[in-house]
């Protein structure tokens, strides 16, 4: 038993650099989408932008202040959200491909979106301007409950069918949802059409300091219910059954963590459009990262994570394009690709390994 | 490396243009070119009882022309053009598949010839507006997704629309196999705003217009150079940005695009003059506003934004561009319809010489002192 | 009655599907303290249907349970989860946890909001280790073990939880026949001296005989008999029970 306590003990060093680790990482990650952009601007101009000062030439000040500071947070803040979104539909659907954009809830949020913006605001795409803060907060609230739509769709499919079938059900209703939102499209004004094509590429830099008032405060509580998630999703890695002979709901439990899944999804869907394979990467980095499975690590782990892996994929796309610019989602995709390819290898067989 | 493949394309191209001439049939000695002064993406020959209207550039990038026998009806029809569609004139009934070519056959005044439209809410023309309310204009669909049976059924003789050369999206292919001549209008691929209306002289060819299209042409091509003329000397030129971000990507227009071109022609020192696209090419935001730092004037914005409030509530780090702290914001949506379209890209396509009035006048105002704007309005107050 | 630990009212347990389908019906049982209560039964009778129903795991068909006179429908989940655990066959383990950390999922009940445990939490997992014969397997992943030993990680985890009540179905089934036997004298033993009340599930006549202090036989005709081991073999309710394979034993039992 002495020795039991001894080991457990010296499972807790390792971890101890990790968090330091991760934690200097996503320091650096976030000073270097500050200084790192298109345009090329000298290491003093930046901390002197940052200290405040004024006068600064060519609007470096503003580039640093205005556009580079919140597009980093809107970056940290959506990955962390997409990442934690992702840990916990895995969990729930025992599925290590399930995250928010394979399932389609990116898609319903990009419905719920797409309906407050088509037809709330008179039929024209005015999702670059004349929103206040409380046409963003509703916004928030129509991606949010698009997605948890989607989620609740996909949850009712998934107790009916295969694990594997699932993934081919969320990429069939994102193909629906999609379908309904070209419908909705095909009635926008031109400019509409550009504007909202624009977004679904997905980018971090459309979040001004003005929608961070709401986007962040939203993604935080969001980020801190889902601390309430990881005793269930603990309960959860043996089975339903097992979740409640420790006297977990799973029912309340499932509630919540759509709830809490789809506003973070939904929030991002929102502000930075469609987002794709964060959800997914994150988690089995950190899975890897930790060797463990205990969501009291991996939560706090896909936030720091998520957030430093958003952070690059954003730098590399403002700065590998010279002027021009990568599209996120392409980034992401080089990123995330083949961390899902070396989990289809790792598994071999889905079905079998997945069978629930 | 761009420019080398461009120019093995070029090379490529006038080959190829070569074998196709030495393919024809013997050339009749009435063989003429028209004069097209400044369009590049078609031609126009004649010959003896019919003209070859040839679209060179359909697209970008294309690798294909196509080639329309005009021949007057009962007119013999030229044998020996294989892969030519024959359009029999003059013609009474037209569809347009995009709102420029509207442009085209208003001004030669031939609208009463439409009977079919896609896209009708891009259409600022009322008279078109209220014949698709009536039912005398058929409305067949958003181009290129059109609605192949309402267009046949609205039996035109003749169609006109545009193509990307994808074929999953291209219509052109399907009409023509429903037996529609159908023309590939690729007016967006030129490069120069006189060069844009020259295609009235297209348009023109399908209602025995040639003589009226000339005329109209050689008034727009003679005020134009005129205005030109006036700018050519100043030695101060106002530093200009063009276009606006969506999502922190600003879609600038090229340096040898039609805006460029205005820009230029108005007097204006544009900010990315130097660059070699015809198009728009994307910038980052943040690429933009260091450049766009010192703009003294910033044109073509939103096609929603009619006031100052638009662009700020849009993104508040516009302010931070020089032309809003001065209120030099103009855009070309002065004349918006209820239905959302605007009059700059329809009449102002072959207007070209009231658009770049209205510039000269917003960048050099004691140069035409007397000009209103037609196009351009000021966001920063109501009218000017 | 009698101080059973958990007790059912005239219980029927079957499906909960569009129509309501009871496999077992009008069971009187009881659960008694300082006892190991074996159930057996053909596979397929209904055995793990009653099992999940006891265990408050799913809800009766009709009658009730009830675990010290408390219906256990109305005791809210994570009070049930301090009174019943339960180890269930061929668990899927999702992810890639530690074997103590499986018998440490044990504590949850007894865990903070977050599922924090403190360090007595984590002393009790690591006795339950212990008193399984497990702690060998300390720092090995759950994964990695053969079908038995994660059969004892499981148990070790049930144990954990610290219920006054312990239900395990099948616990043997993948055991080879030594390990069958350590696991059969271990719940025996915990039974005497922790005062739990266990009950486990079988097939397995022959094993469950020789430890068995009450035993609950479903019939072929699903019909549920309950009484001590003798009182059983005397009713001669065997005979009617595992088609007829187990009569050796009514012979057994009337030659001693």
């Amino acid at each position: 038993m002495a020795s039991n306590r001894d080991d457990s003990r010296s499972l807790q060093y390792p971890r101890r650099w990790v968090w330091i680790v991760l934690g200097a990482a996503l320091v650096l990650c976030w000073l270097a989408d500050l200084f790192l952009g298109s345009v090329r601007i000298p290491f003093q101009d930046v901390i002197r932008a940052l200290s405040g000062a004024e006068g600064l030439s060519n609007n470096w000040g503003v580039i640093i202040r205005d556009y580079r500071l919140p597009k980093s947070i809107a970056a940290m803040f959506s990955g962390a959200a997409l990442s934690v979104a992702g840990l916990q539909m895995q969990t729930l659907f025992r599925n290590s491909l399930a995250d928010p954009f394979i399932l389609g809830i990116s898609s319903g949020g990009n419905l719920g979106a797409a309906i407050v913006i088509l037809v709330g605001a008179g039929g024209s795409f005015q999702f670059l301007g004349k929103f206040s803060a409380i046409g963003n907060l509703n916004l928030i609230a129509a991606a949010s409950l698009g997605a948890s739509a989607v989620f609740i769709l996909v949850m009712t499919l998934s107790r009916r069918v295969h694990a594997t079938t699932l993934l081919i059900t969320g990429v069939l209703v994102s193909y629906i949802v999609n379908a309904f939102v070209r419908v909705l499209v095909q009635y926008a004004s031109p400019d509409a059409v550009q504007a909202y094509l624009s977004w679904t590429f997905g980018s971090f830099a459309g979040v001004t300091r003005e929608r961070l008032t709401v986007f962040v405060p939203v993604v935080s509580l969001a980020l801190l219910l889902s601390a309430l998630t990881i005793k269930p999703l603990n309960a959860l890695l043996l089975g339903e059954l097992h979740a409640r002979s420790v006297g977990i709901d799973p029912s309340r439990s499932r509630r919540l963590i759509i709830l809490v899944a789809s506003i973070l999804t939904g929030a991002v869907t929102a502000y930075c459009g469609i987002i794709g394979f964060i959800g997914i990467a994150v988690p089995h980095l950190c899975r890897s990262l930790f060797a463990d499975s205990d969501h009291m690590v991996l939560l706090p782990g896909c936030i720091l994570v998520g957030a430093c892996v958003a952070l690059i994929a954003d730098m590399i796309s403002q700065v590998f394009g010279g002027a021009f610019l990568l599209p996120l989602n392409s980034v992401t995709a080089l990123i995330g690709g083949p961390v899902i390819l070396f989990v289809i290898l790792k598994k071999r067989n889905l079905s079998r390994e997945f069978d629930a | 490396m761009k420019r080398t493949a461009y120019t093995i394309r070029f090379i490529l191209a006038i080959l190829f243009s070569a074998l196709i001439f030495s393919a024809r049939p013997a050339a009749a000695q009435t063989e003429t070119t028209a004069e097209i002064k400044y369009a590049k993406a078609f031609t126009i020959e004649n010959r003896d009882g019919y003209k070859i209207l040839t679209v060179v550039r359909p697209w970008r990038n294309a690798d294909r022309e196509f080639q329309y026998l005009i021949v007057p009806k009962g007119k013999p029809i030229p044998d020996g053009y294989l892969n030519a569609q024959i359009i029999q004139v003059p013609i009474e009934k037209i569809a347009v598949l995009a709102a420029t070519h509207f442009a085209y056959l208003n001004r030669l005044g031939m609208n009463e010839k439409l009977i079919a439209v896609a896209n009708p809410e891009y259409i600022y023309s009322e008279q078109v507006h209220n014949g698709v309310d009536s039912g005398t204009i058929a409305a067949v669909g958003n181009g290129p997704d059109i609605n192949l049976e309402k267009l046949l059924s609205a039996e035109p003789e003749l169609t006109t629309t545009f193509a990307m050369g994808k074929s999953t999206k291209d219509d052109y292919q399907q009409l023509i196999d429903k037996g529609i001549p159908t023309v590939v209008f690729s007016d967006y691929m030129e490069e120069s705003p006189l060069g844009r209306a020259e295609w009235l002289k297209v348009m023109a060819l399908f209602f025995g217009q040639e003589e009226e299209a000339d005329r109209i042409f050689a008034d727009i091509e003679r005020r134009y150079t005129e205005l030109v003329e006036l700018t050519r000397d100043l030695d101060k030129k106002p530093k200009v940005l063009m276009g606006f971000h969506m999502n922190g990507k600003w879609n600038v227009p090229g340096g040898k695009s039609v805006q460029a071109a205005y820009v230029r022609d108005a007097g204006g020192d544009y900010l990315w003059a130097d660059d070699e696209t015809s198009g728009r090419f994307p910038l980052s935001f943040e690429a933009v506003l260091e450049k766009g730092a010192s703009a003294d004037f910033w044109f073509d914005l939103s096609l929603s934004w009619t006031g100052i409030d638009d662009l700020i509530n849009s993104d508040p780090r516009y302010a931070s561009i020089q032309a809003y702290a001065d209120r030099r914001v103009f855009n070309n949506n002065l004349q918006l319809s209820p239905w959302g379209a605007n009059a700059f890209n329809e009449t102002g396509l072959v207007n070209p010489d009231i658009v770049l009035s209205d510039l000269i006048r917003l960048m050099h105002p004691d140069l035409l002192p007397d000009h209103e704007p037609v196009y351009y309005r000021n966001l920063s107050a109501d009218g000017f | 009655m009698n101080g059973a630990a958990l007790n059912t009212t005239d219980l029927s347990v079957g499906y909960h599907g569009r129509k309501r389908t009871a496999l077992l019906r009008g069971l009187n049982l009881n659960l008694r303290p300082r006892r190991l209560t074996c159930l057996i039964g053909q596979n397929g009778v209904g055995k793990s249907t009653l099992i999940r129903t006891l265990a408050g795991l799913q809800k009766p068909v009709g009658g009730a349970v009830s675990i010290h006179g408390a219906d256990l429908e109305l005791v809210p989940p994570a009070e049930r989860a301090r009174l019943v655990s339960i180890v269930l066959p061929g668990a899927d383990h999702y992810g890639n946890l530690k074997c103590e950390q499986i018998v440490q999922l044990g504590r949850l009940p007894y865990a903070n909001w977050l599922g924090q445990l403190s360090l007595h939490d984590r002393k009790i997992a690591a006795d339950s280790l212990e008193k399984i014969g497990a702690s060998a397997f300390v720092g090995r992943r759950f994964a990695e073990l053969s079908d038995g030993e994660r059969q004892k990680i499981l148990v070790a985890r049930a144990l954990a939880q610290q219920t006054p009540i312990l239900i395990l179905d099948e616990p043997t089934a993948f055991l080879d026949w030594t390990n069958r036997l350590e696991m059969l004298i271990l719940l025996k033993e915990i039974a005497f001296r922790e005062e739990k009340s266990i009950l486990l599930s079988s097939h397995d006549l022959d094993l469950v005989m020789r430890f068995a202090d009450d035993l609950w036989v479903i019939d072929d005709d699903r019909a549920v008999f309950s009484g001590t081991k003798t009182e059983v073999l005397e009713s001669g309710v065997l005979k009617n029970a595992f088609s007829g394979k187990y009569l050796r034993y009514l012979e057994d039992s009337r030659a001693s």
